[in-house]
């Protein structure tokens, strides 16, 4: 975790990005919310990922959200998410590192950066659960997401019907396993 | 029914009113102003309904209250308990610490994050160990926290399944703080869902002492009078247990008074389904009665600016009272309230000779007050002549805003499209229109209505339930929900119920997603009688 990171906001004039959009507290409630409605009855505890974000942001963290325009072609992204029962989330919530260590497992596989993270569902936890992790990486978080609502399987996202495959995926659990 | 004596308190915000019942009699009943310290309002009123009644105190049977003692403490932060807080649950649940989005100056109130300790241990969905339980960090953060605190909270991950590291941590708490710091166990306290339930427990160690005191006071105050009965507290769904049960669960009374007021709904108007709009001096509380108790909240309950999982009635409460003032310009009202002369209606009220035009006014000229409730000891009298310079148009045009809030409130509180019985009871009940009500099948204020809440403390039947997460696949269905019922019985007696009249009031099966097996989680709800 002591890793060093690039800060956000080098990120964003390593891109030449002028326009974005800082979360605070309040953004994120919205956000929720929002995730909420667009749940339609799935999707696991939006709360949870609230709350995650406000511990980032209590951290002294920050998170920034930036347009899907803007960011260049040929960066790396992730998209960090709670996987398995939503009863169980909301009684189990994970481990503070878990986000953390899933990617950079993953950069290490793809012997490349993490540059930016996008939420895959926008819709429940998860929705939430990106800023988090963009909030912890110091990283920015894309603003579009992988279908427009909550959904069951990873597969089920517009990216996969347009030949992006969830591939490579890497799961850690609360034991940082 | 039992023919024995019983008394019953009810703490609003003004009034506090108490009853003395036999049977579904009032033989008394009194209202007193609400003291700042809850505890004198109530003596005052037990003093006027045995002054009233004039029996020998000694025959009572029991008395019961709804009160506001936890909900003012916590609202107000006042005398709250400083609280250890133990999660068991590292290294899982580290992403969210406890007491998250709390505010501050109750977080300061409790405490504050010195005494804050996430230890390793608790239990996975099917039983497991996530990690076993740090029992040397336990101890070493009790040593810590010797003397700074009065009240200790645990809360492991999955203890409503598994309660084994809660009362292993709660074995090594009490041997090194002692007996005097009191322990609340969240598995006690409320469901799945930790951190609604860690913040649940921590708000319950909050206000220990605040209960202990209450009871302890009243049971004094009951003593001098030569009254030997036990003292009963009404809890959230609207069912007693007993005093002694409140002191270690005094969360479960933060929405006593409501859950009071609909219970004497039910028992005064014999509905069991329906609606109750209860009617105060500054505020209106709408709830549904569902087979006699109140509909429960299926969302989180705020209490003191902190979500919590704990059971509460499903309240809807809107800014319409007797002393509501009501905003106009010439003959066009802007708005009802939300302010509210509240006690100083006889004071500012129009028909009072005052200046200011309240809902009490508009009733006034409409004609609708035609008399004074006796219970009232400050002269709520009609004095239409006061608002006879009111011109027709504005009264008529408010009488209108007062329905359509009622029916706009009914509205939302309703689950069918077919119109429901309303009762309506409270001190305000008289000052609404009642009149072709939109949704609204008929309007009931029954006798005793402006002590409604006060009667419905004294109905003596105590609530509980019990929870379960079974696996289908290795135990038989109706196995299964019959020992989750034993559990919820067992509950309902250690609260004070005659065991034999336990009887069963909702079974909830809760299937696991996305999980193999066919695990699911069984909720009973039972009820039983404290007098034969």
């Amino acid at each position: 975790m002591n890793q060093k990171r690039i800060d956000v906001r080098k990120i964003l004039s390593e891109w030449g990005i002028q326009q974005f959009q800082v979360i605070d507290k309040e953004a994120i409630q919205e956000i929720t919310l929002g995730a909420s409605i667009l749940a339609t009855g799935g999707g696991g505890d939006p709360e949870i990922g609230l709350l995650w974000t406000y511990k980032v942001l209590d951290e002294g963290k920050q998170i920034i959200m930036v347009d899907p325009k803007d960011v260049p072609d040929e960066i790396q992204t992730a998209s960090p998410a709670c996987l398995g029962a939503a009863l169980v989330l909301t009684e189990k919530p994970p481990s503070g590192g878990v986000l953390n260590l899933a990617m950079r497992r993953l950069e290490r596989y793809l012997e490349r950066p993490i540059q930016a993270t996008i939420p895959i569902e926008c819709g429940g936890v998860n929705s939430p659960v990106a800023y988090a992790a963009a909030g912890e990486l110091g990283v920015p978080v894309i603003d579009v997401d992988g279908m427009n609502r909550a959904f069951p399987e990873l597969q089920m996202t517009s990216w996969v019907t347009h030949g992006v495959h969830a591939s490579p995926t890497v799961s850690v659990d609360d034991r940082q396993t | 029914m039992t023919r024995q004596l019983r008394v019953g308190f009810d703490v609003g915000g003004t009034f506090t009113d108490g009853v003395l019942m036999q049977d579904r009699e009032v033989l008394a009943k009194a209202k007193a102003l609400t003291t700042q310290d809850v505890t004198g309002g109530i003596v005052n009123a037990l003093d006027e309904v045995l002054a009233q009644s004039k029996v020998d105190p000694a025959g009572i049977a029991m008395v019961s209250l709804g009160t506001t003692h936890t909900t003012n403490a916590l609202i107000e932060r006042r005398s709250l308990n400083r609280v250890g807080v133990f999660r068991l649950g590292a290294p899982a649940t580290t992403a969210i610490p406890p007491l998250t989005g709390w505010p501050e100056d109750l977080k300061e109130a409790i405490g504050g994050h010195e005494v804050v300790h996430v230890i390793r241990g608790g239990s996975e969905y099917d039983g497991r160990d996530i990690v076993p339980l740090d029992e040397a960090a336990i101890a070493e953060a009790c040593r810590q926290m010797k003397g700074k605190v009065d009240s200790v909270a645990i809360t492991g991950v999955f203890s409503p399944i598994l309660s084994d590291h809660e009362e292993r941590a709660a074995a090594i708490v009490k041997d090194i703080l002692g007996e005097e710091v009191h322990i609340t166990l969240s598995h006690r306290i409320a469901t799945i869902s930790l951190l609604e339930r860690e913040n649940s427990t921590i708000l319950n160690a909050s206000v220990i002492t605040v209960m202990q005191k209450a009871v302890n006071s009243l049971k004094t105050a009951a003593g001098e009078r030569g009254i030997r009965a036990p003292l009963f507290i009404v809890q959230n769904d609207g069912s007693v247990m007993s005093a002694d049960y409140a002191v270690d669960y005094p969360i479960f009374t933060v929405a006593s008074g409501p859950a009071a007021s609909v219970r004497g709904s039910v028992y005064l108007s014999g509905i069991e389904d329906g609606v109750v709009v209860d009617i105060g001096g500054t505020s209106t509380d709408v709830a549904y009665i569902v087979k006699g108790f109140p509909r429960e909240s299926s969302i989180t309950v705020n209490i003191g600016g902190v979500k919590t999982n704990i059971r509460c009635p499903d309240l809807l409460s809107i800014a319409l009272g007797g002393g509501t003032i009501v905003k106009n310009q010439d003959e066009e009202v802007n708005a009802l309230g939300p302010e509210s002369v509240g006690y100083n209606l006889v004071r500012l009220g129009k028909s009072f000779g005052g200046p200011l035009l309240t809902v009490h006014d508009i009733a006034v000229a409409k004609g609708k007050l035609k008399r004074k409730l006796d219970v009232f000891k400050t002269a709520f009298a009609t004095q239409p002549d006061k608002v006879k310079a009111l011109s027709q148009e504005l009264v008529d045009n408010a009488w209108n805003a007062i329905k359509t809030t009622v029916e706009e409130a009914i509205d939302k509180m309703k689950t069918t499209a077919e119109p429901v019985p309303a009762i309506f009871i409270g001190g305000g009940a008289m000052v609404v229109p009642k009149e072709k009500l939109a949704g609204v099948s008929e309007v009931l204020s029954p006798d005793h209505f402006e002590v409604g809440g006060a009667v419905g403390t004294t109905i003596a039947e105590i609530g509980a339930y019990a929870e379960g997460v079974v696996d289908l696949e290795q135990e038989d269905r109706d196995d299964a929900i019959a020992r989750v019922t034993e559990q919820a019985k067992d509950n309902a007696q250690s609260a004070g119920a005659i065991r034999e009249t336990v009887e069963v009031m909702d079974v909830e099966e809760i299937p696991f997603t996305y999980m193999p097996g066919k695990r699911e989680k069984i909720r009973v709800r039972v009820k039983g009688k404290i007098l034969r």
